[in-house]
């Protein structure tokens, strides 16, 4: 039985030229890492570097082309319906169903899930909008909420499952840096208090060194041209941000 | 518009009428008065029920129209080939004029309400498909990513993401073809039916009566101004999550 939460082997996702419009293109070619249980993890890359498309795969959204991936030794896209609870995503926007109240929107994981009663699941959800400073907001619609309050409520919502998993694709790149920097320590605190596995897809290298015990820099097609682990020491985290400044530059 | 702008807009008509009715024939121009007289006769001498069979017609066909609309739409949603293969179907039957249907319906089917109602259906089918072709087709990449990451049951996903999408087109879907719907029944009874409105419009126009013509044509209109009333209140309580700005242009 593996020990990471995440394994990536040598995997690959080609895109048809119907898919992309200028022939046959790897998003993501002999991409090989793995992340330890409990681990907290930042992957830093440019733009179109393909950073999305793994975390489709990852989430299991779409097949790789070739290779191989575990999500707590199982293939998330094969085995779509037996990773269902163990992972939470918080996406770049807040993907909030318009029609639904925060709530109701927190709750949706948990409904799906349908392993608690209503009454739990809105308990759960309840004390998880208390823990994002929503309280009040309960029954507020998601045009009713700035942007900040609409990306924690997206927060709470992945929270509320428990995953053992948590895939974050730039959550706070939307928002305002005093918002995103109140919102990035809260994560930080959040992800510290619980044993789950996270990974943090970003494009600053300081958020990567302020959530990250360690940072991979991706490069294009998306494959891992740097890992480096990242201590609370000052002179670590001067180190590796040079070094990923580096590894960005090639 | 306000509530007084409408009643003085259609007060000024009424009047209008009047006015003509002075110097021009009964059968031209019947004065208000005998309007009224025919529309309470419609009451008093227990006709109702010719326009409540129209009605009835109405929402038969629309329903129809509904369902099968609504399973062909979402086919051709999740099929491209079944999309490629009924889209043309669909598209070559709005063509075909309400009277062409009339004529078919005759000459296949005996049964008048059957008839009637596979007029209806044949009509507002294309219109329905379309729209709610459109809706599901709507739906977001974000909504449907963001859905499937938690690894939800087709019944699942169609309740909390499909459904709720898809509720306002349903509802404009409605809306627009209630009046489309009421002009067709007419012309399906005119011609194929002995009951209903359209059957009381063809009696009137044999009598040369148009206070009668003119009544049975108010209780239709009236018939879809309520149930246009009915759609906007579920409308606004349905879709009362969307956002709307303090000043419009």
């Amino acid at each position: 039985m593996s020990m990471n939460a995440i394994l990536f082997d040598a995997v690959g996702k080609q895109f048809s030229g119907s898919d992309r419009g200028n022939g046959e293109e790897w998003a993501v070619r002999d991409l090989s890492f793995s992340v330890a249980k409990g681990e907290v993890i930042a992957v830093v890359g440019k733009t179109g570097c393909g950073k999305s498309t793994m975390f489709n795969l990852l989430s299991g959204l779409i097949e790789p082309s070739k290779g191989r991936i575990e999500v707590e030794g199982k293939d998330p896209y094969a085995d779509f319906n037996a990773l269902q609870g163990r992972i939470g995503i918080i996406f770049q926007n807040d993907r909030l169903m318009p029609w639904r109240t925060a709530l109701d929107n927190v709750c949706l994981g948990l409904e799906l899930q349908n392993k608690l009663p209503k009454a739990e699941q809105q308990k759960k959800s309840r004390a998880w909008l208390e823990k994002l400073h929503l309280s009040g907001y309960e029954n507020a619609y998601p045009h009713e909420l700035s942007g900040g309050m609409k990306q924690r409520v997206a927060i709470s919502r992945a929270f509320a499952l428990n995953p053992s998993v948590l895939l974050c694709d730039e959550p706070f790149s939307a928002l305002d840096e005093i918002t995103a920097n109140t919102l990035r320590q809260e994560f930080v605190n959040l992800v510290s208090h619980s044993d789950m596995t996270a990974m943090f897809i970003t494009h600053s290298i300081d958020e990567a060194l302020t959530v990250a015990s360690r940072v991979l820099v991706f490069g294009r097609p998306a494959r891992v041209v740097l890992d480096v682990a990242v201590n609370g020491a000052e002179t670590s985290r001067d180190r590796a941000k040079a070094e990923i400044r580096e590894a960005l530059a090639l | 518009m306000k509530r007084s702008e409408t009643f003085i807009s259609l007060f000024l008509v009424v009047v209008a009428w009047q006015l003509a009715s002075y110097f021009f024939p009964v059968y031209l121009f019947p004065p208000v008065n005998l309007i009224g007289a025919e529309l309470l006769a419609l009451i008093v001498d227990q006709q109702g029920y010719q326009a409540l069979s129209t009605f009835a017609r109405i929402l038969a066909g629309m329903a129809g129209a509904f369902i099968f609309g609504g399973f062909l739409a979402f086919l051709m949603g999740r099929s491209d080939l079944f999309n490629r293969l009924v889209y043309p179907v669909v598209n070559l039957l709005q063509g075909v004029p309400a009277l062409s249907w009339v004529v078919i319906a005759i000459i296949w089917f005996r049964h008048t309400e059957f008839r009637i109602w596979f007029i209806m259906v044949a009509t507002t089918l294309p219109a329905f498909t379309f729209q709610l072709l459109d809706s599901y087709r709507a739906i977001s990449k974000d909504l449907m990513e963001m859905t499937l990451s938690f690894r939800p049951s087709r019944l699942d996903y169609l309740r909390v993401l499909v459904l709720p999408t898809v509720v306002p087109g349903i509802l404009t879907a409605w809306k627009v073809n209630l009046g489309n719907a009421s002009r067709v029944v007419v012309v399906a009874e005119l011609v194929g039916a002995t009951s209903g409105i359209g059957y009381q419009l063809l009696q009137s126009q044999q009598l040369f009566n148009l206070a009668a013509a003119i009544a049975w044509t108010i209780t239709l209109v009236v018939f879809v101004l309520i149930t246009q009333s009915i759609l906007i209140v579920i409308e606004n309580r349905v879709l009362r999550y969307r956002a709307t700005s303090e000043r419009g242009l």
